[in-house]
């Protein structure tokens, strides 16, 4: 159950680089949206798909999914893996990218089950706790990255500091309290 | 004039929207509010519920100050202005959110010098009146989060997108 549009590319011998990704973007409708806007000069070159809360500020977006928002809601939670089931065969992602919140979940779920790999970027509004999202995604994302270097040690050796929509550059020299070497080098 | 925003959150805010209320009165200052999904609308200010983020924007650049909740859009969007802003945190207890996590953002806000926290509501006026000037040395580490993550595309597209130190299927990590 592979997506594999990258697959047919190289079959196709297209090389390395100029491979086109399918992209899944999974944000919740508010600052989450806007942290994955902010990120969108990282999928120059490649097509994206949003999958959100539907609300004011995604109806805006071009490519966008849009659920309602019942997190809580154990049958829409269902809903939404049906729902991600179908996008993702349709679609064929060959990357999910998420900025929370818990609409990850059953995105992730899904992305596991097609095997998707996934980077998961932890909301700047977590500083200093780890968010129940952040906590299992830690555990199903290919990447995982915080953006305060507070958090590192709260999540563990996983988790990357790789710089900050929010935290200041000088920041990026952030360390583990364990490690001497910065965990940003390249 | 003052720009307030409370984001996109589901419930309401009037300890915040009503203190910038009694502000406007009390000094007369133009005073713009989004209440966003909230349902407390202020007597005193002009307000409304969203606008698209650049209109947002261009009215955070002609603010005098910034006053919003600790959520990371509206902190992002004031330190995307650079002027100068103070975050409020909703509180579980007041049922403005369901947990306390705006805390961190505002202690982190407070800690690194980029603006003003205030937790208890009657500090707003002196707040409002006194704000820090926004610090001109702030750079977010943007760029580089960028290129983190404009790597992390490019490793999938090479098709080498397995754990850290694991080879994935290809074996070529």
């Amino acid at each position: 159950m592979r997506a594999g549009r990258r697959e047919d590319q190289r079959a196709a011998g297209v090389d390395a680089a100029s491979v086109r990704l399918k992209i899944a973007l999974v944000c919740s409708h508010g600052g989450h949206l806007t942290e994955m806007l902010e990120l969108e000069g990282a999928f120059e070159g490649h097509d994206t798909f949003y999958f959100c809360y539907d609300a004011d500020t995604t109806r805006r977006l071009p490519r966008a999914y849009l659920v309602p928002n019942m997190a809580r809601n154990p049958l829409e939670f269902a809903k939404n893996l049906v729902r991600l089931g179908r996008i993702f065969r349709k679609e064929r992602p060959d990357l999910m990218v998420s900025t929370g919140a818990e609409i990850a979940l059953p995105a992730a779920l899904v992305a596991k089950l097609f095997r998707v790999p996934m980077l998961y970027i932890e909301c700047g509004a977590q500083v200093a706790h780890a968010s129940f999202t952040g906590r299992i995604m830690y555990r199903l994302a290919e990447r995982f990255l915080v953006q305060w270097p507070e958090l590192l040690d709260v999540y563990g050796p996983r988790a990357e500091f790789r710089g900050s929509l929010i935290d200041e550059a000088a920041s990026a020299s952030g360390q583990r309290s364990s490690e001497t070497t910065p965990v940003n080098a390249p | 004039m003052i720009y307030v925003t409370v984001g996109t959150m589901f419930l309401d805010f009037p300890r915040l929207i009503g203190a910038m209320d009694a502000i406007a009165a009390n000094t007369g200052e133009r005073v713009v509010v989004q209440i966003g999904l909230g349902k407390t609308f202020p007597e005193h200010c002009e307000h409304f519920g969203f606008k698209a983020r650049e209109e947002v924007l261009t009215l955070e650049r002609e603010a005098r100050v910034i006053v919003c909740h600790a959520g990371i859009g509206s902190v992002l969007d004031a330190l995307h202005v650079r002027r100068p802003f103070i975050v409020v945190p909703r509180r579980k207890r007041f049922n403005e959110h369901m947990n306390d996590h705006q805390m961190d953002l505002a202690q982190a806000v407070e800690r690194r010098g980029w603006g003003l926290a205030v937790y208890n509501i009657e500090d707003l006026p002196t707040a409002c009146a006194t704000p820090k000037p926004f610090p001109a040395r702030y750079q977010p580490g943007k760029e580089t989060l960028v290129a983190a993550v404009r790597g992390f595309v490019e490793q999938v597209a090479g098709g080498n997108a397995g754990r850290r130190g694991r080879p994935n299927k290809e074996g070529t990590a």
